[in-house]
This record gives structure tokens, sequence and C-alpha cells, in this order.
């Protein structure tokens, strides 16, 4: 998955995924993220370009929550549409990230 | 009534039934999938409080990614399932999302996972070859036999049954299992099919369950490499405070009988006949980290086979003598690491006076015989022996040099006395030999 848009102010950090999300994407995504996580306390998933999600995207998704909790930080999806949406609901994922539909 | 037959029907199937709603919500679970995902015991109502998020769930989690996307289509997968304390299943789950508004999810699912255990169990108190071929050959799973050509390879350690006292048990079946898994891979990789672990040995068939055109040569490279093995084994063995331990191997080609021997109830893959009995016998005639292969094993190989000795031997009952040769590897293949014709002999300081006996099989023959022990080679695998008693080659020998007790195997005739190779040596052996005075 090419062109993940990274973006880091202060201890936000905004990362914009595009396209499918699938095992290979999101295992880059994961090393991606491991390497911005520094200082991070807050993270803003811009979901607007993203079309799929694997089960494994999921994972990376949930990881990157637990850090933010663990550190007393926060995670949030944004622009994420209904089909996304829909599978979070199927998975149960509504009730483990926070999400603000788009 | 319909709905009475119904709940008959989904209280006592071994299925699991469920439908879920939003969030996972359990809307409905039958006993099976209660029973499943621990739904009734723990209160748990949601279908993800059963099922974490980890890599080995990821098959069953994109089930419903599958189902969300493509609605009202059925997806099905064999998939692995981990539950929240870590208990694995294998469980064929079918999945469908049959509504475009609602996130409902009708899943079915059969538990396969007793199913998996036997056949893993199956395969491993047989072998993987043996299980396929039970399995999926047509009658594979009858009674009966046929002929077939194959190459049969005996290994036996050297100087076990010997350790075996010395040892407690659990230690000797920690550093036995140590020493199969090592060769059973080894056997893995030339396709060769373990029909039995005799105690200490392997009893390996090339050729059958599945025919193999090139089996003596599998079987004589699979030997060689076997040997280079033991490098691994004794390293592993040092490290934990184990003996040394040699490996003496023999091959013999031809046809045997092969099949499933025994009665409807309880049957063995085994094979039988002449060439098995051959290969057993070449197996005894070999030296710790020989490799011997008969005549007709050497005939059976396309390429040049490295001979470090010719030899002969009379089969039990039999009127001509068999040739046999002791084999170091084949040209363009495997070759036994260290392997070298010349021993490199070094005289006692002082000559050990000992007494031997002979031995017939296991059976040690009590009377005594006078010998004198005159020289050792570099790796103290071979003595010269003196003695007045006329030995043969071959001959199985007990030393006994002050105490300690050695076996060991006369190779040869020389000028200047016997030639016999250790079988079994004693603790403190090399002290012994080194040890400036010999008062008896």
């Amino acid at each position: 998955m090419p062109d993940t848009v990274f973006e880091k102010k202060g201890s936000l950090l905004t990362v914009k995924p595009k396209g499918r999300l699938d095992s290979a994407a999101s295992a880059l995504l994961d090393e991606e993220l491991a390497r911005q996580m520094d200082g991070v306390t807050e993270i803003i998933m811009d979901f607007e370009q993203v079309e799929y999600i694997a089960s494994s995207g999921l994972r990376v998704l949930l990881a990157a929550e637990q850090k933010m909790e663990k550190c007393g930080g926060k995670m949030k999806l944004i622009h994420v549409n209904e089909y996304i949406v829909a599978i979070f609901d199927l998975v149960g994922f509504m009730d483990v990230i926070t999400v603000e539909r788009g | 009534m319909l709905s009475d037959h119904m709940q008959y029907i989904l209280a006592n199937m071994e299925d699991a039934v469920l439908l879920t709603g939003s969030g996972g919500k359990v809307l409905f679970a039958n006993p099976a999938a209660e029973k499943l995902f621990g739904l009734d015991v723990r209160g748990r109502d949601r279908l993800w409080d059963a099922i974490p998020y980890v890599e080995e769930n990821d098959a069953f989690i994109q089930l419903f990614i599958d189902g969300g996307t493509e609605r009202k289509k059925s997806f099905h997968s064999l998939v692995d399932y981990v539950n929240l304390e870590g208990k694995r299943f294998k469980l064929h789950v079918t999945l469908t999302c049959q509504s475009e508004d609602d996130n409902f999810a009708l899943i079915v699912i059969h538990d396969l996972t007793s199913l998996f255990k036997v056949h893993s169990a199956f395969e491993r108190y047989t072998s993987p070859e043996i299980a396929d071929y039970v399995l999926t050959a047509p009658g594979g799973e009858k009674q009966g036999g046929r002929e077939a050509d194959v190459s049969v390879l005996m290994s036996d350690l050297r100087g076990f049954t010997a350790m075996s006292t010395r040892i407690s048990s659990e230690n000797l079946i920690t550093m036995l299992n140590h020493y199969f898994e090592i060769m059973a891979a080894v056997i893995k990789k030339y396709q060769g099919t373990i029909i039995e672990f005799l105690g200490d040995g392997l009893f390996v068939v090339f050729g059958a369950p599945q025919s193999m055109p090139e089996h003596a040569e599998a079987a004589v490279s699979c030997a060689i490499e076997m040997q280079n093995a033991m490098t691994e084994v004794n390293a592993w063995n040092r490290e934990n405070g184990y003996p040394d331990l040699e490996m003496g191997i023999g091959i013999n080609s031809g046809p045997a009988v092969v099949g499933n021997i025994g009665s409807e109830h309880k049957m063995k893959y085994g094979c039988m006949g002449e060439t098995v009995n051959l290969a057993g016998r070449l197996e005894s005639l070999s030296l710790g980290g020989e490799v011997c292969i008969a005549d007709r094993t050497r005939k059976k190989i396309p390429g040049e086979v490295k001979i470090l000795k010719e030899s002969r031997f009379m089969p039990k009952g039999g009127k001509e003598e068999m040739k046999y040769y002791v084999v170091a590897g084949i040209d363009g293949g495997m070759t036994l690491a260290g392997a070298s014709e010349k021993k490199r002999w070094r005289t006692l300081p002082k000559e050990k006076e000992l007494v031997f006996f002979l031995l017939d099989g296991k059976t040690v023959d009590p009377e005594p015989h006078a010998g004198t022990l005159t020289g050792v080679t570099e790796d103290e695998k071979f003595c010269l022996l003196s003695a007045e008693y006329p030995l043969q080659p071959l001959q199985n020998l007990m030393l006994r040099i002050r105490g300690p007790e050695a076996y060991a195997k006369v190779t040869e005739r020389g000028p200047d006395g016997y030639i016999i190779g250790f079988t079994m040596k004693p603790e403190g052996f090399s002290d012994l030999l080194a040890a400036g005075d010999s008062n008896d």
C-alpha cells in the first residue's frame, strides 16, 4: 500500500492509509506505525481513502489503540465509510475503537 | 409442530448454530454453540467475548469480513480457533450475512478438532508415509501384502545396552528420543519409511509403501547422512553429560513382502523376508560408524560407490558366502565425514595384558583366553591384539583389562596380531591405555 500519509505534530500522529488494507498492506502499516510511535499520545486515523480492511488490518488498529490506552492517550478513526463501519460492527470493533462516521 | 421439531433438531444436533447481530451480540445459539463458545457458563452475550482478536483467529474473523462484504453469499472455511483460555480447535465454519440492511450473521460450525487429533496421532504412531498409504491408497487399510522391490536399512546403537545399566531410565529415554528425532529427520529427507523402532535401532524401508526406483541409492545416501548426523547427536550428548554413541548400519536390497500384517482389529504395516533378515545380518557385521551394504545394493546404484573395505559372510543356513562392502559414500553424492582408509597407529607405552572371552551373539563363553594389546589407533577405535588363540574375523570379544570390560570385534588378522575394533569402551579407557605399568 503505497503512500500512506503520516503527519506528526508534537504528540499527535495523523495517519491516512489509502486503498485496501489487506495482510501485506497491514504489515507495512504496522511497521511504519511502530517507527512513528515515539512520544505520541494521540492518533487520528483518517479512513477517507480506505476501501477495505482485512482481519490482519483490524489487529493493527487494535494494537495501536491498546498502545494509546497504555500511555493514557487516545485514538480515533475519522471519515470511515458506511461499509467499513458495517464490517466493524460485525466483528465487534465498535466496542473496541472510537469511530467517527464520515 | 414444525417449531417443536426445529427445537428438537437445534437442541440435539452436534453442529453449532448461531445468529449474531450488531456488535456480535448473540441473538440465538443452540446448545452446541453455547458449549463451544462457553456462552452458557460465562454469561457472555457477545460472540466477540469468546473470540480473541489474535493472529490464530485471523481466518475465523476474516469470514465475518467476507460475509459482510458480499451479502447473501455463503462463505466457509476450515479455520483454527483459539479461545480466551488458550484452548485450540479446528473448526469448519459456514457464515452468511443474508440481510443487506442489518448486520446479522448466520453461523454453522462443525467441530473437527478430535478428528484432527486422531489423524495426527495416527501419523505419529505409524509414520506419515504409512498413515497416508492406509488412508488414501485403494485397499490401503486392508490386510494383506504384496511383493515389492526394496532396500532395507537396519541401524543399531553400539554399546547402548551396556550403557543402560549405568544411566537412569529417564535419561536413557531422553537420549534415545533425541537420537531418533535427528535420524527420523534424515530418513524423511530420503523418503524412507520407518517400519519399526527396534529398541535402540531402526528398521527402515525404501521403496514401500510408495515404490521408488532409486531405493538403493536413497538408502545408502540416507545411511551416510545418518552417520554424519551422529556428530550432532554426540554434541548434544556431551552437552547434557551423556556418553558418546556410535551407530552401525546394514543395507540390503531385494524383494520383500510388504503390507498390513495382523488381524482385522490390530494391524501394522510390516516388511518381511530374506532381504530383511540379511540386512539385519549386515548391520551386526558393521562396526560403529560403518555402513555395510550388500553386493545387491551396490549393483543397484548407478554411480560409483566409495568402498572402504570388501568382505564376505556366510548367511545362516546358506551355501554360498555373500559379498558385502563397507562404504564411505557415493561419487557425486554423500560422503562420510572423516572417512579415511588408513589407520594411524601408535604403540602403547607399555603392552597391556588382558583376558578376553568369546561372544556368541550376546552369550559370553566363560573360558578365558590370554592376550596382549600392543598398539592403538590415534582415534582409539582400534587396537592391536596379540593372542595365541586362533581368532576369526568378525568374532566378537569381551576384554577385561584389570577390571573394566570392553567389547570389540575382530576385523582382520595382520602380521603383528589381530586388529580389533571397539564396540564399547568403558570410561577411563584412555587412561588405562596410557598408564605406564601393567600389574595385574
